[in-house]
């Protein structure tokens, strides 16, 4: 028995060993810390920069995905010492989760290229957790890749307040452009006699009144929590009543979160009647938004909110039998199917779109898309023209794995994507497979086809909403899901005729204020915007 | 330990080990973290102390409420369920002549515990399908258009259709456990009481079911045990909507854990299951004590 408590010891002290062995030297190498890859310049340098690494780029399925690995493979060739893989989350959700898990752990595992949108966090808040790395220098060096212009130059530069934080640093560099809006499908619209894509709501409801006696599926609608696209619809209404507001909730000087570069952003920002465009790239102080809330500044029973509302509930009586719990995935075969004649979604379907219906053949149909749509008449509560979502939607950052060497071929990575010729490549090959377009190319130099263009041109709204000021009407449930339930079965009662548009209302504004209070004690908000807790 | 001992069973003691370990590891400590963390407001990063907080927003929550009302009618269909058909099946085919006859309706109910349950559940998500589901495409041919319903979608019927997800509720293991115990009964009671006169239904309710009683004693536990954990054919089919109408404990759990990053309120949530599961089993085991 002795002989096999030693042979057993002895075994377990070997494998200890062998493990300890192997995680210094094993996986992608990155075993250099952030010290040691600082101080031991020289040699050790030299000797990091040949040996093997492994770059990983995290995104979701169909996310580019064929485009980013052929650009992959393609720079694994040119540099050999650097492989570059494409790691696949199978949706948003799970994409949050395993980077938020991976850096909880210490970030060793997780991978060095992420959607910044995607984090589950503020991009400042990622910043100073020290979970993603402040871009500014990187992002303003000279592209080797695309004749020594830096990123920043080499991206639409209307688009470049977006890539800062709140503070004012670069977090990311964006690659597209995302929209939303209706794909329909002409073939239905014709059937039922209507030749022109409805402009206005009164437009919208007479032609999903002639589809629905036509027994086709008036309109395909994402309602439930986990793909509340619904939801943009109601930010969007908030942002056409309620934008004037905006300058009130920006930063602004002698705020505590106040800089130098973000007062250079916000001091130029000023509300102007027909500029759909006057507030890009502002940032937005949510405790100043909390504080606009609890002045009760916007009505969130008034009269805008009695008519949106009163709008989105006869649109709902347009959507797919059993819309509550209906799955995006499940609409968009509605659609593709032939079954539902209007589709609301983002830009990203278009590429998945243009391959089916290719697949197809005879069996397909010609679609188009169009835009969220004004009032017939004008209504004081509703200025302006309606926007929408219009950001850059592959928002890329890189983690910091406190590794300089892994930080310098990650780096290198996306001065190559962001190449012109490269990033016109991602997009071909993806369009070829199908796959996510969001929307056009923020990098300059990258063309679509016309028809590409032409789909997309329904997605081209006036101007990016502002998201922020849907906290006004429904509270700031911060993604809290039991939030989300609550109102989403709150909405539900009111759809269903089970209350009034008045009661609904009144329990909004009650729920409105249980989430924003929940929100400022999570924020650790004191209200006080001189002061940053 | 003695050495005696030790040398008695000292490899069974070292093979038991790494299993244990990994029990220890994998269950035991994220069970006792999770009771630890109930306390806390923790999403991953940072954790505080907030005492009996989750558990007081637990109760206050009147979504939580809906999942536990919710869940007592699972639980108790569940049970419903899990008892009477299989143990109507493991009767039929006991009665049943012609032991080639037996054999196949035996195979028949127990070669679907080889699919994966999740199949079952795609399988009848597309049934309830409001537009190209099975159940309206049948009702629409007998021209019962006005039976049609969003099974899913609807408050009114989306809870029952999640109840009936499985019909004929033959679960392959409680069929197994009810025929083998059937088959195990006492011949010579049963012969005694038909030259009594027993009839049919008099064997059934005089004997058996009183002589099945560990039976179901078992079936139900797990039934409970079951039930309260189960959320995958809710998240699949509902995500427990429309609104609140499916919601259970298990969905908030896990919607509060990995959709809010509010893993303390989702560990008391866990923690709270855990109690009631227990204190469900120790009734089973205790009050319902019988000799067998």
């Amino acid at each position: 028995m002795k002989k096999i408590i030693s042979l057993i010891t002895a075994l377990v002290l070997v494998m200890t060993v062998l493990a300890a062995c192997s995680s210094n030297s094993g996986g992608n190498g990155n075993s250099n810390t952030g010290t040691n890859a600082g101080t031991n310049a020289g040699t050790e340098g030299d000797e990091a920069s040949k040996e093997t690494r492994t770059v990983v780029f995290a995104t979701i399925t169909n996310y580019y995905t064929d485009g980013l690995k052929q650009a992959a493979e393609e720079y694994t060739k040119l540099h050999p010492e650097t492989k570059v893989t494409i790691d696949i989350a199978t949706d948003n959700s799970a994409f949050i989760t395993s980077f938020q898990a991976k850096m909880a752990a210490g970030g060793k595992d997780a991978p060095d290229i992420v959607h910044a949108n995607l984090t589950g966090d503020s991009p400042d808040n990622n910043l100073n957790k020290g979970w993603l790395l402040p871009l500014d220098e990187f992002a303003k060096k000279p592209n080797p890749y695309n004749n020594d212009v830096s990123i920043y130059d080499g991206v639409d530069e209307k688009y470049h307040p977006n890539m800062m934080t709140a503070s004012g640093k670069i977090f990311m560099l964006p690659f597209d452009l995302v929209g939303t809006g209706f794909y329909y499908n002409k073939k239905i619209f014709e059937e039922v006699g209507i030749t022109e894509a409805p402009t206005t709501w009164e437009d919208l409801f007479a032609a999903l009144q002639k589809i629905k006696e036509k027994n086709y599926i008036p309109l395909a609608m994402p309602f439930n929590i986990a793909a509340d696209y619904e939801g943009w619809m109601r930010s969007a209404f908030m942002d056409w009543t309620a934008r004037s507001l905006i300058p009130e909730i920006l930063v602004q000087p002698g705020d505590a979160r106040n800089t130098p570069d973000v007062e250079a952003v916000n001091s130029k920002i000023k509300y102007e009647p027909g500029n759909p465009m006057f507030d890009v790239g502002g940032i937005i102080d949510e405790e100043r938004v909390q504080i606009l809330a609890q002045e009760g500044r916007y009505d969130n029973q008034g009269a805008a909110e009695q008519k949106y509302w009163t709008t989105l509930k006869e649109l709902s009586k347009f959507y797919q039998p059993g819309y509550a719990t209906t799955s995006d995935a499940d609409l968009y075969k509605l659609f593709i199917s032939g079954k539902a004649a209007v589709y609301w979604n983002g830009s990203w379907q278009v590429g998945q779109l243009v391959q089916d219906q290719q697949k197809l053949g005879d069996k397909g149909f010609e679609w188009g898309t169009f835009k969220f749509p004004t009032y017939k008449e004008k209504d004081p509560n509703f200025p302006d023209e309606p926007r929408g979502i219009l950001v850059p939607g592959h928002q890329l950052s890189i983690v910091n794995k406190k590794d300089a060497e892994q930080q310098k071929r990650t780096e290198d990575f996306l001065q190559y994507l962001f190449s012109p010729e490269v990033a016109q490549k991602v997009y071909e090959t993806t369009l070829a497979a199908g796959q996510f377009v969001q929307g056009p190319s923020l990098v300059k130099g990258v063309t679509l086809s016309d028809e590409i263009n032409a789909y997309l041109e329904g997605f081209k709204v006036s101007g990016n909403m502002n998201g922020s000021l849907g906290t006004l009407s429904g509270g700031n449930t911060n993604n809290d899901q039991t939030l989300l339930t609550e109102a989403k079965a709150l909405q539900l009662q009111y759809y269903m005729d089970k209350i009034d548009l008045a009661e609904f209302l009144k329990q909004k504004a009650e729920f409105a204020k249980k989430a924003n209070k929940k929100f400022i004690e999570a924020s650790k908000f004191d209200l006080d915007v001189k002061t940053n807790p | 330990m003695n050495t005696a001992r030790w040398k008695k069973y000292g490899t069974s003691y070292l093979f038991l080990i790494p299993s244990f370990a990994f029990v220890f590891a994998f269950l035991y400590y994220p069970m006792i973290l999770a009771f630890f963390h109930s306390f806390t407001k923790w999403n991953l990063v940072t954790s505080e102390w907030i005492g009996f907080d989750n558990y007081r927003n637990m109760f206050s929550d009147a979504i939580f409420r809906k999942g536990m009302l919710n869940q007592l009618i699972y639980t108790v269909t569940d049970v419903v369920k899990s008892i009477i058909f299989p143990l109507a099946a493991a009767e039929l085919i006991y009665l049943i002549g012609g032991s080639r006859l037996k054999y196949i309706f035996r195979t028949g109910f127990i070669l679907p515990m080889l699919f994966p349950g999740i199949v079952t559940i795609l399988l009848w998500q597309n049934m309830y399908d409001p537009t190209n589901g099975l159940i309206n495409q049948v009702l629409l041919s007998f021209g019962l258009d006005s039976w049609t319903r969003p099974w899913l979608g609807d408050e009114n019927t989306a809870l029952w259709a999640l109840i009936a997800l499985g019909f004929p509720f033959i679960s392959g293991l409680n069929f197994l456990i009810f025929y083998a115990s059937i088959g195990n009964l006492s011949q010579d009671q049963i012969e005694a009481a038909k030259i009594d006169g027993a009839n049919g239904w008099q064997v059934l309710t005089r004997i058996h079911l009183p002589l099945l009683i560990p039976q179901f004693k078992l079936v139900t536990i797990l039934t409970i045990i079951g039930s309260l954990q189960d959320f995958v054919k809710i998240l699949v089919m509902t995500d427990g909507g429309p609104g609140t109408a499916t919601i259970n404990p298990a969905i908030l759990m896990y919607k509060a854990a990995f959709g809010s990053s509010e893993y303390g309120y989702g560990s008391a949530i866990g923690v709270a299951l855990f109690l009631v599961i227990l204190a469900l089993t120790i009734f089973n085991l205790k009050v319902l004590k019988t000799d067998h």
